[in-house]
This record gives structure tokens, sequence and C-alpha cells, in this order.
């Protein structure tokens, strides 16, 4: 059987990010784990305006403040975006590029991403008709 | 901070877990799984030639974020990591092995086709288990599910 394509398009990936505005970002902070932090979002056109909370957990001993001076290192992330309601409602955005404009903003971790490099998948496809390779 | 015993509880509830780790040039990268956690390991199944597979195998360490949510609210999560390897799936897969167990929990149910595909494909060799060492303990906790909750690093 060949394997079905369940890439959203970038019209689904606009409107999947349009519909949600919570995101898991991860971040090189010099270490050979990736650091973590949940976050909150909302799409402006072509990008993404994140937010990072003050009292977010980042790593042992260290908070937002550690997370701004590392993404001043090393500005890639990764942000991911997900829903799973059901399984066939599974779906999920994730997008690769440079944080841009990495400022505090009163404690809170502000940073702008353009949606470029973007990983997607929705389950519904799954249950669509075979499309024989057509768009 | 070791792994507490609320959170090593949470960790056996077949969570929504993102799976994180850094390509070889540096850059972070990361997917949406279901976990599975024993003897301080958290395991993900994939298939052998997928991009996770072959990253988690080149990095050797990777960081997971377990979560449940209320409605869109994250308000429980425990954040570890630790070196990851690459392995064959257990006899039964996690596929078959898991059914009751998720369903025990609450986890969400596979649909059947779905299911037999996935044991198909570890019976013919395609698929692989990511095996997450998580035993030093939590990077981060959070327990928003109570009042009062909190975020603890």
């Amino acid at each position: 059987m060949p394997k079905r394509d369940i890439r959203m398009t970038p019209a689904e990936v606009t409107e999947f990010l349009s519909q949600h505005a919570e995101c898991v970002i991860a971040f090189n902070d010099g270490r050979r784990a990736p650091g973590v932090a949940l976050a909150r979002y909302r799409l402006r056109g072509d990008r993404m305006a994140i937010s990072v909370p003050r009292s977010a957990a980042v790593r042992s001993g260290s908070g937002v403040a550690a997370m701004l001076a590392a993404l001043g290192a090393e500005p890639r992330v990764c942000v991911l975006v997900e829903q799973s309601p059901t399984y066939y409602e599974i779906a999920y955005v994730a997008i690769r590029g440079p944080a841009e404009a990495v400022h505090d903003a009163d404690g809170e971790l502000v940073f702008e991403l353009p949606v470029g490099h973007v990983s997607s998948a929705s389950f519904a496809k799954l249950l669509a008709p075979t499309d024989l390779g057509t768009a | 901070m070791p792994l507490s015993d609320a959170d090593a509880s949470f960790l056996g509830d077949g969570n929504l877990t993102f799976l994180f780790a850094l390509r070889p040039d540096g850059s972070p990268t990361g997917w949406p799984m279901t976990s599975e956690f024993r003897e301080g390991e958290l395991t993900f199944s994939t298939y052998a030639k997928s991009p996770k597979a072959r990253v988690c195998a080149q990095a050797g360490i990777a960081a997971a974020l377990a979560v449940r949510r209320d409605g869109a609210r994250v308000v429980r999560a425990v954040c570890a990591e630790g070196t990851v390897t690459v392995r064959a799936p257990e006899g039964g897969g996690p596929g078959a092995r898991s059914r009751a167990g998720l369903a025990a929990v609450g986890a969400m149910e596979v649909p059947d086709d779905i299911r037999v595909r996935v044991e198909s494909a570890e019976r013919e060799g395609k698929r692989v288990v990511l095996a997450l060492d998580v035993s030093a303990g939590a990077v981060w906790s959070l327990d928003a599910s109570q009042d009062g909750g909190h975020a603890e690093a």
C-alpha cells in the first residue's frame, strides 16, 4: 500500500496555528540535550509572536533569564504545536528556525519566529480517499 | 533533581510526550509522541527509518516533556533528559502490550487497523524503540492540577 501523505498544506498549517495558542519550545543552551519550555504564541501573518512566562520552569536552578541568554548565543529553536483529542484528530506543526527580536518584556521572554521550515502531520488525512498522487 | 514518586507515577500514564534532540548542526528538533515508562526509561515506538530514529541515534541524548492538558492548558508536566538508545521492540510490541494498560489510565485508543499495521511492521523488523534513560530525574516538573499549583526546576 503506498504511503499516504499526511502533511498539511501551507493553508492548513496557517489555519491550524490560528486555532491554537499553546506551544512547546526546544532550544540549545550549550548542553547535549535541548532545553525545553512551555510557551504561548499568537500568529501574526507568517510569523509567530511567542512568549515564555516569567514563572516558566526551564532548567534546574535557572529560568527565563537563562533561556534569554541561551537564545542570544544560539537563536535556533524548534516550536511544536499539537492536538490529540482522538486518534484521527491528531495533528501537529513543528517550526524550526531562528528566534528573532528576542527580549525581556517585564520578565517575560518574548521573540518572533518566522513560519518557515515546517514539519506537519494531520492524521485526519489517513481517512481521506486515496488521491492517486494528485495534489 | 531525582525523579519523585509523583513524577514517576505521572510518567507511567501513557501521556502525550514531546521528544526533542539536537541535530548534528546543533539545532533542536522534536516530535509529539506517546511514551511508555518502565524501569527508569521512557520509551517511544517509531519506524526504524524515521527522522526521529536517525536524529536520536546520532545525538545519543534527548529530552522529553510529558504533559497532561485540561483543554488547551497544560496542568501537569515532567521534563526529563538522558541518554537515548535504539533497540528492537520487545515481543508483543507496544501496540499489543499497551492496549489494556493504556485503556486503564485513560490514554488514547488506537484504531484496530492502525494497531494491526504497527504490529505487522514490528514483526517485519521495520519498527524500533527509542529508550530514554530518565533515571537521573526530572529537569523540571509542573503541577498546576491542584489549587496553588507550582513549577519546580
